[in-house]
C-alpha cells in the first residue's frame, strides 16, 4: 500500500470542521470544556478508515497533517501551509473557503502563538530574532502513563473520572472532571465507530478485506472500548488508539508495559513469530503516520531488577528488519548490561539505520536522583521526542523551552553588545574591542552577555508557562499523576514533576573560540582582538591563511586536549549553575542539556563568522560532540574530552554523534563494543552511532573539509578518508556498496 | 636513551594486536620493501611532506625558507628538495597543512603521557600499545625504555618488526614485550633481497632465536602478500613449513597488498616502484590462507 496516496486522497476530508466546529460551538463554556467539546466532535464524527491489510487500525495522523487548526502537543496551532493550500484548492467551493476564514478568526485569540506574541516585551521579542534567547513555545513532548491506561482500561479511567465528579469538589475541579468525562467517552466512542466499520465491511463481504482480519479488528474494538485489553495485540491496539489521542506523541516503556499482555499471550499460545507480525503491524502504523516517534526499551524497573525481557529483543529485531526511522528506538543500557545485549545493539547499528539510540541508565538515573526525584520513579525514566528525558505518566518536562545560542552571546561580547546581522543592539554594553584588553576582562564582557541571555531566556520561558494557565489539555491530563486525584490539569500544577528542558547550543564552537581569542590575542598577541573582529565581520574575506591558522593550529574541542576540553568543561558548567540561579515556572526546576536536534543548523544561520574559524551562518556543531571535522584523534580521544565535561549537571541529555565507516563498523566488533562501554562505565551520557553509507563518502570525497574525522578502514588499518588518494577512495566507495 | 623518532601516534587502532590500542610508528628502516605502504617511516629524520593541492598560494614558506628550496616561479609554486633540509621552517608558518614536517624526535614521558589517556579502554578491551615502524628495533634502546615504562603501568605491549636487525638488539626488549607481530615477506633469498633491499637469513633466524631463548608470549606472523613475490601456494607451503615447529604462534595475518602508499611517495618527491601491481585476487587469498588453516594455524585475510 502506498500510504502517500492514501494520504493526500484523504486531503479533501474535512476534519477541521470537526475539531474547529466542536470548539466554536462551545465558545462560551469555560476553556476546559471547550477543548473537551472540540475533542470530543472530533472523535465522534471525523469519519474513520480500515486500510486494507492492516491489523492495526486508528488514522487521526491524517487530521494532524491535513488539518488547518491543530491541537498538537497540547497546544493550538494554525497550519498555515494547509490554510494556503484549501484556498488555493478550486475543487473547495468558495462559500466553504469563506466559512473557514470566518472561523478562523474566531479561533485566532486562542492559537498559542498569539497569545504568547501578545505577552513577551519588545526585549524579549528582540533576543528571540536574535537568537541568544528564544523559545520555540512547544509545550514539550508527553509521555502518558500508559501502564495504567492498559491495566484499568479506557471504560474503568472514566468510571473514576464520574466518581471524582460525584464527590466534593470545587468549581473549578468540576470543570476540570466533566471536561475529562467528555473527553472520554468521545475517545471510547471513538475506538467503537471502528468495530462498527469493521463489522460493517464484513456484513458487506468487502472483496479488498480479509474477512478473518476484520473480525479480529472489530472484536479488538469492542473489547478495548469497554475492558482491558485481553491480549497482546489488543494491548498494542488500544496503545495505538492512545497515540491517536495523545497527539502522536512519545510512548515510554514500551517492553515494560507491554510485558504483562505478551506474557500471557505467549502462555495461550502465541510464538514469537506472530509476536513480531503483530510488532510489525504496529511499526508500519508508527512510519505511516509520518511523526517520530520515541520509544524506550531496556533499563532496572522500579524495583531496581533488570527490566530486560523477550519484548526488547523481539522490539529491537523488528527495527533491525523494517529499517524504519521511526520509532525513535531508545536503549537504556549499562556498561555491565548482558554482553547479549550489547551484540544484539552491535547487529542493529550495523544495518546503518543508526537505531537504536543508547542511554547510560546509571548515570541518568543518578542524575535524577540527585536532583531530589524518588528513586522508584527516577528508575523508571523514559525518553520522549528526540532525546528528552521525562518519568513516564508522572512528569511534564516542557522540552525546548528554552534555546540559548552560546556562540551568538560571544559574538555580542566580541561586539560591545551589537548585532551584527540584525544592525541592533541587543545585549548589553560589554566593552569594545580596544577597552577588552586582557583575557579576563574578555571573559567577563562573555559573562555578562550569557547573563542576560539567561534573564531574557527565563523570562520568555515562564510566560510560555502562564500564558497557558487556561489550558486544559484533557488527555495528557488525565493521564498524568497526579492530575486526576488532585483534580488540576497539567498547566494548573496537577503533574508530580515539573521542569523545563533548556537546550544549550553552540557551546563547542564558542569553547573553540575562546581557545583561539585567548591564544592568539592575549597570549601570542598576533591579533589584536580588534583586528579579530574585523576579519570576522568580514567572513575571512582576504583572510584565508588566518583563516586556516585559526582551524588548523589551535586546539579543538574532542581531541582530549586537557586546555581547550576544560574551556568547554567550565563554559557548560557556569551556564548551567548561571540558569538555576533562576527560577523556572512552576517548579523551579531547570533541565539543560544538549540534544540539539537540529538548532546547529538553524541557530548558525543566525552567527557571523567565529573565531573557531567557522564561516559565518554555517551550522554549529552537531551534538554535545566536536565540531565538524575538528576531531582528528579518533573515537576514543572524543570520549576521553566528553568525560570531562560536568556530565552529572546534565539535567536532560547530552547526546554525542559517533560515526563509522561500515568497514570498520565491522572489522572490530569487540573493540567497537568495548569502545561504549568505556564510555558509559566512565559516566558518558548517550551515544547515537552511524555506521556511514555510501552517500556520505561520496559527499566525503566532493568535500574532504567536512567529513575530516570520517574514519575508514582500508586494508589491515584505518585512516582518515579524506587523507585518501583518489583512487583508493573510489575503490572504498565501490566495496562499500558490495557490502552493504 | 630517552628519546626517539616518531611519526606518528595512532589511537583506536584496532588492526595491530587484540584489543583497543594505540600505535606508536617509529621512524627509520633499514629495509626498502619496493611497495612499502608506509614511505614515509624509511628515513630516521624528519622529513618534509608536500600536497600541492592544499596550498592557497600565500608564500609565506617562499619567504622564510633560509635555503631557497620553496620557490613561486612562472605563476607556479615549486618545491626543490635537492636544497632542502628538512628544517621545518616552512612547516611551522604553513597553515593549509600543504607543508607537513612528519616525524619528530620525542621523549619517553612524551610518548607515555600520550599513549597512558586511553588505558581505561585497554583494560576493558583487552588492548595495549603497539610498536610499529618503521622498524621500531632500529631504535632498540628508546624502544626497550617505552616498554620497561609500559611495563610498569601493566599495559599489554607488542612490537611490530620486520625482523631485520642484530639478535643483541631483540634481546633488550625480549622480555617486556607481550607480543610480536612479526613480519615474513618471502622465503626465497634472493627474491627477498631483490623485493627488499635486504636478505631474509637474520630475519628468520631472530625468528629461530625468539623461540630458543625462550620467549614465552605470543608471535603473531604477518605476511604482507604482494603479486609476483609470494602470492602463490608454494610459498605459503614454505613458510608452514619453516615455523611449524615453533610453539608461541598463535595467529598469521595476510595482509594484501593496496596502493594507499602511492599518495604519500609523491609527497616525499619518492619514485613509487608498485604503479605496476594489480590486488590480490580474492580467490588467490582465499586459497593461500587455506593452506596456514589446514597446518593448524589461526590464519586471517586483515582487509577492510
Amino acid at each position: 500500500m502506498d500510504i502517500n496516496n492514501e494520504i493526500s486522497n484523504k486531503n479533501n476530508v474535512p476534519y477541521h470542521w470537526f475539531y474547529l466546529d466542536g470548539f466554536i460551538n462551545a465558545l462560551n463554556e469555560p476553556p476546559a470544556i471547550r477543548e473537551a467539546m472540540a475533542r470530543h466532535n472530533l472523535y465522534t464524527n471525523a469519519p474513520v478508515y480500515i486500510n486494507p491489510g492492516e491489523l492495526i487500525v486508528g488514522n487521526l495522523d491524517w487530521a494532524l497533517y491535513n488539518e488547518p487548526v491543530i491541537n498538537r502537543i497540547s497546544a493550538h496551532y494554525v497550519q498555515q501551509s494547509v490554510i494556503d493550500n484549501i484556498m488555493d484548492e478550486p475543487s473547495i467551493d468558495s462559500n466553504e473557503k469563506k466559512l473557514l476564514k470566518h472561523k478562523l478568526k474566531i479561533f485566532a485569540p486562542y492559537v498559542l502563538y498569539n497569545k504568547i506574541s501578545n505577552v513577551l516585551s519588545e526585549e524579549e521579542q528582540l533576543v528571540k530574532e536574535c537568537g541568544i534567547a528564544s523559545s520555540c513555545h512547544f509545550n514539550g513532548h508527553m509521555i502518558l502513563d500508559y501502564s495504567y491506561i492498559l491495566e484499568k482500561g479506557l471504560r474503568c479511567v472514566f468510571q473514576d473520572v464520574r466518581k471524582f465528579l460525584e464527590s466534593e469538589v470545587t468549581n473549578e475541579q468540576k470543570e476540570f472532571y466533566e471536561a475529562l468525562g467528555i473527553t472520554i467517552s468521545g475517545m471510547i466512542e471513538y475506538i467503537k465507530r471502528h468495530g462498527d466499520l469493521a463489522e460493517e465491511l464484513i456484513s458487506n463481504n468487502n472483496p479488498n478485506y480479509d474477512r478473518d482480519m476484520l473480525i479480529t479488528i472489530r472484536d479488538n474494538c469492542y473489547t478495548i472500548a469497554e475492558k482491558t485489553p485481553q491480549n497482546f495485540l489488543q494491548a498494542l491496539q488500544l496503545l495505538w488508539f492512545m497515540m491517536n489521542f495523545a497527539d502522536y506523541d512519545s510512548f515510554g516503556r514500551f517492553d515494560q508495559y507491554m510485558y504483562p499482555f505478551y506474557k500471557k499471550s505467549a502462555e495461550e499460545g502465541m510464538t514469537d513469530d506472530e509476536a513480531l507480525v503483530y510488532l510489525k503491524h504496529l511499526w508500519n502504523k508508527i512510519e505511516q503516520c509520518g511523526y517520530i516517534l520515541n520509544m524506550t526499551i531496556g533499563g532496572i524497573l522500579p524495583n531496581g531488577n533488570d527490566g530486560v525481557n523477550e519484548l526488547t529483543y523481539l522490539a529491537l529485531k523488528i527495527t533491525r528488519q523494517l529499517r524504519f526511522k521511526s520509532p525513535n528506538l531508545c536503549l537504556r543500557i549499562r556498561s555491565d548490561s548482558p554482553y547479549e545485549l550489547w551484540q544484539e545493539v552491535y547487529e542493529n547499528l550495523s544495518t546503518g539505520q543508526s537505531l537504536p539510540a543508547l542511554y547510560n541508565e546509571s548515570l541518568i538515573i543518578k542524575i535524577f536522583e540527585n536532583s531530589g526525584i524518588k528513586s522508584e520513579d527516577a528508575r523508571d525514566f523514559a525518553l520522549a521526542g528526540c532525546s528528552q528525558v521525562f518519568i513516564p505518566g508522572k512528569s511534564s518536562f516542557a522540552c525546548d523551552m528554552g534555546e540559548y545560542n552560546v556562540l551568538k552571546c560571544l559574538e555580542l561580547a566580541l561586539h560591545n553588545g551589537f548585532d551584527e546581522r540584525l544592525g541592533k543592539q541587543v545585549g548589553p554594553y560589554t566593552g569594545t574591542p580596544d577597552d577588552l584588553d586582557t583575557y579576563e576582562k574578555f571573559l567577563d564582557a562573555y559573562r555578562k552577555q550569557i547573563k542576560y541571555a539567561i534573564e531574557m531566556g527565563v523570562s520568555i520561558n515562564n510566560k510560555d508557562y502562564l500564558v497557558r494557565n487556561d489550558d486544559c489539555s484533557c488527555v495528557r491530563s488525565m493521564f498524568t499523576r497526579d492530575c486526576l486525584a488532585k483534580g488540576k490539569g497539567i498547566f494548573q500544577g496537577g503533574a508530580r514533576y515539573y521542569g523545563v528542558q533548556n537546550e544549550v547550543i553552540g557551546l563547542t564552537n564558542t569553547a573553540n573560540s575562546l581557545m583561539a581569542i585567548k591564544k592568539v590575542v592575549y597570549e601570542e598577541k598576533g591579533l589584536t582582538l580588534k583586528e579579530l573582529v574585523d576579519m570576522l565581520d568580514k567572513n575571512y574575506e582576504g583572510n584565508e591563511d588566518l583563516r586556516l591558522m585559526l582551524l588548523n593550529r589551535i586546539p579543538k574541542f574532542g581531541n582530549d586536549i586537557d586546555e581547550v576540553d576544560k574551556i568547554r568543561a567550565d563554559i557548560t558548567e557556569e551556564f548551567f549553575k548561571e540558569l538555576n540561579k533562576h527560577h523556572a515556572e512552576p517548579s523551579g526546576y531547570h533541565m539543560p542539556g544538549e540534544v540539539i536536534f537540529t538548532y546547529h543548523i538553524s541557530h548558525g544561520k543566525e552567527a557571523i563568522a567565529s573565531p573557531d574559524g567557522r564561516f559565518a551562518y554555517e551550522p554549529l556543531a552537531d551534538s554535545a560532540g566536536p565540531s565538524q571535522g575538528t576531531d582528528l584523534n579518533g573515537p576514543t580521544a572524543v570520549i576521553n574530552s566528553m568525560l570531562k565535561l560536568p556530565l552529572e549537571l546534565y539535567k536532560t541529555c547530552c547526546c554525542l554523534n559517533m560515526k563509522f565507516s561500515p568497514s570498520l563498523w565491522r572489522s572490530g566488533k569487540e573493540k567497537i563494543i568495548s569502545l561504549f562501554r568505556s564510555y558509559f562505565e566512565r559516566g558518558g551520557y548517550q551515544l547515537q552511532i552511524n555506521v556511514v553509507d555510501k552517500e556520505t563518502l561520496i559527499e566525503a570525497k566532493k568535500n574532504p573539509e567536512k567529513f575530516k574525522s570520517l574514519v575508514v578502514r582500508v586494508g589491515g588499518y584505518s585512516a582518515y578518508f579524506v587523507t585518501l588518494p583518489s583512487e583508493l577512495q573510489d575503490e572504498i566507495i565501490t566495496r562499500t556498496e558490495h557490502k552493504i | 636513551m630517552k628519546s626517539g623518532f616518531v611519526f606518528n601516534i595512532q589511537r583506536f587502532s584496532i588492526s595491530d594486536g587484540p584489543g583497543i590500542r594505540t600505535t606508536v610508528f617509529m621512524k627509520g628502516c633499514n629495509m626498502r620493501c619496493f611497495w612499502c605502504h608506509n614511505p614515509e617511516s624509511q628515513e630516521l629524520y624528519p622529513q618534509i611532506q608536500f600536497f600541492l593541492q592544499k596550498c592557497i598560494g600565500c608564500l609565506k614558506c617562499v619567504k622564510i625558507c633560509p635555503h631557497h628550496a620553496q620557490l613561486f616561479e612562472q605563476g607556479k609554486r615549486v618545491y626543490l628538495r635537492s636544497l632542502c633540509v628538512n628544517c621545518g621552517k616552512c612547516a611551522e608558518v604553513c597553515n593549509s597543512q600543504a607543508l607537513v614536517l612528519i616525524g619528530k624526535e620525542m621523549t619517553v614521558s612524551e610518548v607515555m603521557e600520550k599513549v597512558t589517556r586511553d588505558l581505561p579502554f585497554y583494560k576493558i578491551s583487552k588492548g595495549g600499545v603497539t610498536f610499529s615502524g618503521g622498524e621500531p628495533l632500529e631504535q632498540a634502546d628508546f624502544l626497550r625504555a617505552l616498554l620497561i615504562e609500559c611495563k610498569k603501568q601493566n599495559i599489554h605491549t607488542a612490537v611490530d618488526t620486520a625482523g631485520n636487525v642484530s639478535w643483541e638488539e631483540f634481546e633488550k626488549i625480549l622480555q617486556y614485550t607481550d607480543l610480536f607481530l612479526y613480519d615474513i615477506k618471502c622465503m626465497d633469498n634472493e627474491k627477498h633481497k631483490q623485493a627488499t633491499g635486504a636478505e631474509n637469513i637474520r630475519i628468520l633466524e631472530n625468528l629461530r632465536l625468539i623461540q630458543s631463548a625462550g620467549f614465552q608470549n605470543e608471535i603473531w606472523i604477518r605476511i604482507p602478500i604482494i603479486p609476483g613475490i609470494n602470492d602463490n601456494e608454494e610459498e605459503a607451503k614454505k613458510v608452514v613449513n619453516f615455523i611449524r615447529e615453533f610453539k608461541g604462534i598463535s595467529k598469521i595475518d595476510l595482509l594484501p597488498f593496496h596502493k594507499m602508499g602511492k599518495e604519500k611517495y609523491e609527497s616525499l618527491g619518492m619514485e613509487y616502484k608498485a604503479e605496476e601491481l594489480l590486488p590480490v585476487r580474492e580467490d588467490v587469498l582465499e586459497k593461500l590462507v587455506q593452506i596456514y588453516r589446514k597446518n593448524g594455524f589461526d590464519a586471517n585475510i586483515e582487509s577492510g
